[in-house]
């Protein structure tokens, strides 16, 4: 990044080249449409280009680029809830920690015990993209791009506290998503054995 | 039903899984997890649900991605080069103008209409002054607009912005609190 700060444009090429498989990976994971995610992957990559100037080298630059991709990703995401009425709030709930939409998907198939892993990546990719932007980009920057609180809180320009909270319901709405549609005894079976506190 | 309720709890132990509890703190979750079962309950459930997770995976990019890309890059540095010259060719021919009018005298004219920068500025700052938290993307998106070439070249900010900005400008700007 600095070099390319510097006027070596053939260091801009090897820094798409280094990045374009994490961004387009963190855009896959947030809107799972291969012909949206390259042109999205392309318009992270002109603002990098355009913004270069204002890079400084005391910030981190992997979440530099990580705050551009949220802004393009977060910016489709909400033109995309513009065509199809979604809406925002969602509806209280007993149980206070789950903050999931009861809406039953007629396309899925009944629970079954025998799900084969094609079938668990769709369920995992409609179980993400049924959470809220902000907690769906959340999970994605920590359990796929492995960042801190502290650099996720930056990306998303929010407190540390507001990250922690923000996963820690991503994780109770995934958890409610995927047991109602899979049932426990698929997590039972591919499930890690319980032991060390991080995955 | 086993497994936590409150929302703090469920913080804590969601970030003592993530590794961001240290202290004090990390040391009262780790003996809850072992000897509450509510909470061995949660962990367990949270410790299944991020090993289904870790079975996402992500497809590659397409393998001309990268090509892609940098064509699109050539061609914006092709059209910022193109109206910077035009831009300059505007600028020269307004300092001949302007010349010529203090050579031959001031004309008698109106009051000037604002300068196009100053219409765009005057935009952005409405549309940036009392923006809420959850738009704060906008704002970036904003202020990047407010770097390009074209605006800075005097070009209404109309001509450059694409349909997505256009429309979170136009948001903002009927979401804006009134001013006191």
């Amino acid at each position: 990044m600095l070099a390319f700060q510097d006027g070596r444009e053939e260091a801009f090429a090897e820094l798409v080249r280094r990045n374009q498989s994490k961004v387009y990976a963190m855009l896959f994971r947030l809107i799972p449409d291969h012909a949206q995610v390259e042109d999205l992957s392309q318009e992270v990559f002109l603002r990098v280009f355009r913004t270069a100037r204002r890079y400084r080298p005391m910030a981190k630059f992997s979440t530099w680029l990580y705050r551009i991709a949220a802004n393009v990703a977060l910016n489709a995401i909400r033109s995309q809830r513009k065509m199809k009425f979604s809406p925002l709030e969602l509806p209280d709930s007993e149980d206070e920690s789950s903050w999931h939409r009861d809406v039953p998907d007629t396309r899925l198939k009944p629970p079954h015990s025998d799900l084969d892993a094609e079938e668990l990546q769709e369920k995992l990719a409609e179980a993400i993209a049924s959470l809220p932007a902000n907690q769906r980009l959340a999970i994605i920057l920590n359990k796929y791009e492995h960042m801190s609180y502290e650099d996720i809180s930056e990306v998303l320009d929010c407190s540390t506290m507001a990250v922690k909270s923000l996963l820690s319901r991503a994780r109770c709405n995934l958890r409610d998503a995927l047991v109602r549609y899979l049932g426990n005894e698929v997590l039972r079976k591919t499930a890690n054995p319980p032991g060390s506190r991080a995955v | 039903m086993k497994g936590l309720k409150r929302q703090s709890d469920l913080e804590q132990l969601s970030a003592w899984m993530d590794g961001e509890l240290s202290g004090p703190d990390a040391r009262r979750v780790a003996r809850l997890v072992q000897t509450d079962p509510d909470w061995r309950s949660s962990h367990e459930e949270f410790q299944r649900l991020d090993a289904v997770l870790q079975q996402w995976s992500a497809p590659p990019p397409p393998q001309d991605l990268t090509a892609r890309i940098l064509r699109a890059v050539r061609s914006e540095r092709l059209l910022g080069r193109a109206l910077r010259i035009g831009a300059g060719a505007v600028a020269a021919a307004a300092c001949i103008a302007v010349a010529l009018v203090l050579i031959r005298g001031r004309p008698d004219t109106p009051a000037r209409a604002p300068e196009p920068r100053a219409a765009v500025e005057s935009q952005l700052a409405g549309a940036l002054a009392d923006i809420a938290p959850e738009d704060r993307f906008a704002v970036e998106n904003l202020q990047m607009l407010r770097e390009l070439p074209e605006v800075q070249a005097y070009r209404e900010i109309r001509d450059v912005a694409d349909a997505e900005t256009l429309a979170i400008l136009a948001e903002l700007e009927a979401r804006r609190k009134p001013q006191l």
